[in-house]
């Protein structure tokens, strides 16, 4: 599903000082897994899921998705493939204001050619238990429930994988629970999904684990 | 398919912060609606100028007499006698690039019918008048060749006169008497209006010969029209005449004209480029409040983009090209631009319609007032939402997302 070799991201600080984000790292996630990413802040969790997600490049290394080396792909093809491909989940869910669950899920339609992007929005609100709520805007939706309607968006479009970043940071025990609870069930109907937390517990049920540290990689053993 | 999608997109995104939207609107919409106005109003003075200049009759020279002192002296008024039927006869013949010519005898009259009387301006003229000062008969027939070779006492009355003496019956056959001297009235003029201060439909026309011999007994005009071929020639014809004059005056080269030559084409054209003087101003104030729009539209675009990184990273996440952002902001510049055109258009028209009902100042509104302003605020969009459309298109999706 996910191979990546000799990964390396180097940035430069406002004084000049190079910043090694991330050194040599390889690594791999299997086709329906669901890996956790963990590590402290800093340590380059949040650049290792920007590189997969084709938001940023490395300064070298190879990145094969799918069975594709996308490393070197222009910026075309690399927006369909995060388009078609790939799902993402925030922090900060990220969400259009004064725009409804439903019209937030059909973004990512507005960017490629399927039909009825409604009935797929509603479908996806209805996977993630929001159906009674399609066309509420954010304002009047709860932190968790906001966070749903972002997954429905990162899975409106069907892709095979999932990246969420610290997606339960800004929400309290009970919604992190429900928002991990659709996680594990998008997990058992054999989505593959990549975790970033903070979460040690969270990082416990996930079926691998890969550590961060130091701008190096280490995968923990499964539990 | 994408495009209708990105156009609702973008009027969600207009309608869902609908106070800032309106505001850059009416920033384009006071520079539309001024536009609007000053295209109105050079419509409406063109039409004025156009519609002298059909009233008077065009590449139209008039020669008046110099006033001399003297003449009032011998209670004639102030009148000058140095223009003579001679004169007349010797500049149609002699003059090149006249097409016509038509000689004037003047005199403010009382005509009498049954028993009423009011008093008119009868003009001794010959038949080239109609074509040279635009005059057209609504009834009956104008004076012609033979009317002046035979002295006849036949009139053409203006429509204020058959109005006043005939209280509106047709007045044709009828006979006035017009001091004393009774004239068969054979036609009668289509309404002109006023022109620089006389009614030209109160007007009582008769052959200049009868006007002459019959009625007022002189043996000069009180002006001569000439038409010439074409407005170029205008000023050549003018010296020409001048100097036929002179020498027919036998005027001694250090004493001046003892007549003068108007070209009243001119004098309107002047008129109007000196009433324009004030409107000289307006294409720059309509310019700077276009530029001010534009300046307003600018700021909100940029303030739009900036408050919507958060929206462009993630659109940027999810698939969308940086054309697709691009695309998205031009639509919300031209949406409200077009927006802010229609209004306007609108305000503007009513500033013209209200304008010219209420000031004397002509305006009219013509389907380029309509057209032209559009088409401006479509550049006014393209010129500046396209700095704020572009600054959108460029954001790095990973430093977008991370505003909030």
């Amino acid at each position: 599903m996910i191979q990546f070799r000799n990964i390396r991201k180097t940035y430069e600080r406002p004084d000049r000082a190079r910043l090694e984000v991330l050194k040599d790292v390889d690594g791999r996630i299997e086709e329906g897994a669901f890996a956790a990413v963990v590590g402290p802040s800093g340590s380059g969790k949040s650049t290792l899921m920007n590189i997969l997600g084709l938001l940023d490049q490395p300064d070298s290394g190879t990145y094969t998705l799918n069975g594709r080396e996308v490393t070197d792909l222009d910026p075309t093809e690399r927006a369909r493939i995060r388009n078609q491909d790939i799902g993402f989940v925030f922090q900060q869910f990220h969400l259009l204001p004064r725009t409804s669950a439903v019209e937030n899920v059909t973004l990512p339609l507005v960017y490629s050619d399927v039909p009825d992007p409604e009935d797929r929005a509603v479908a996806a609100l209805a996977r993630v238990g929001l159906s009674d709520r399609l066309h509420h805007h954010p304002h009047e939706l709860s932190g968790g429930q906001q966070q749903r309607v972002a997954i429905a968006r990162a899975l409106v479009n069907n892709p095979r994988l999932i990246l969420a970043d610290e997606p339960t940071g800004n929400l309290d025990a009970e919604v992190t629970e429900e928002i991990m609870e659709i996680f594990l069930g998008l997990h058992r109907a054999g989505r593959t999904i990549m975790l970033i937390t903070h979460d040690s517990d969270l990082a416990a049920r996930c079926t691998e684990r890969l550590r961060i540290e130091d701008g190096r990689l280490f995968e923990e053993a499964t539990v | 398919m994408k495009w209708r999608r990105n156009l609702r997109l973008s009027i969600r995104a207009l309608a869902a912060s609908k106070l800032r939207t309106l505001l850059s609107a009416a920033g384009v919409a006071v520079g539309i609606s001024s536009v609007v106005v000053l295209l109105g109003a050079g419509a409406g003075a063109e039409r004025a100028v156009q519609e002298s200049l059909e009233q008077l009759g065009h590449n139209l020279l008039v020669i008046n007499p110099s006033r001399i002192e003297s003449s009032a002296l011998r209670g004639e008024g102030a009148e000058g006698t140095t223009l003579r039927v001679e004169d007349w006869r010797a500049l149609s013949r002699d003059v090149a690039g006249v097409l016509r010519t038509a000689p004037v005898v003047e005199r403010p009259l009382l005509a009498q019918w049954g028993g009423d009387a009011v008093s008119v301006r009868v003009l001794g003229t010959t038949e080239a008048f109609a074509r040279a000062r635009n005059f057209s008969v609504a009834a009956g027939r104008f004076l012609d060749s033979h009317d002046e070779a035979q002295r006849s006492r036949v009139a053409v009355v203006g429509p204020v006169v058959v109005e006043s003496l005939f209280r509106g019956e047709s007045p044709i056959g009828e006979v006035v008497t017009i001091n004393g001297v009774p004239f068969r009235i054979i036609g009668v003029t289509r309404k002109k209006g006023v022109y620089d201060g006389g009614n030209e439909d109160e007007l009582v026309l008769i052959p200049v010969t009868t006007a002459m011999r019959r009625l007022v007994n002189v043996d000069y005009l009180t002006r001569i029209y000439v038409q010439t071929v074409s407005e170029e020639v205008s000023d050549g014809v003018q010296a020409s005449i001048a100097a036929a004059l002179r020498e027919r005056h036998a005027i001694p080269a250090n004493r001046p004209d003892d007549f003068h030559i108007l070209d009243q084409e001119a004098t309107i054209r002047a008129r109007r480029r000196a009433g324009g003087s004030l409107s000289r101003y307006v294409p720059w104030l309509s310019a700077l409040a276009l530029v001010l729009g534009g300046v307003g539209l600018l700021a909100v675009s940029l303030m739009s983009v900036r408050e919507r990184y958060a929206e462009i990273g993630l659109r940027l996440a999810v698939g969308a090209l940086p054309r697709d952002v691009l695309a998205q902001f031009l639509i919300e510049a031209l949406l409200v631009s077009s927006l802010g055109g229609f209004v306007g258009i609108l305000v503007g028209s009513c500033g013209i319609f209200i304008g010219a009902a209420l000031t004397r100042w002509p305006m009219e509104l013509r389907a380029d007032a309509v057209f032209y302003p559009l088409a401006l605020s479509v550049g006014l969009a393209i010129a500046f939402g396209v700095v704020p459309a572009f600054r959108a298109a460029r954001l790095d999706p990973i430093e977008a997302l991370k505003s909030h």
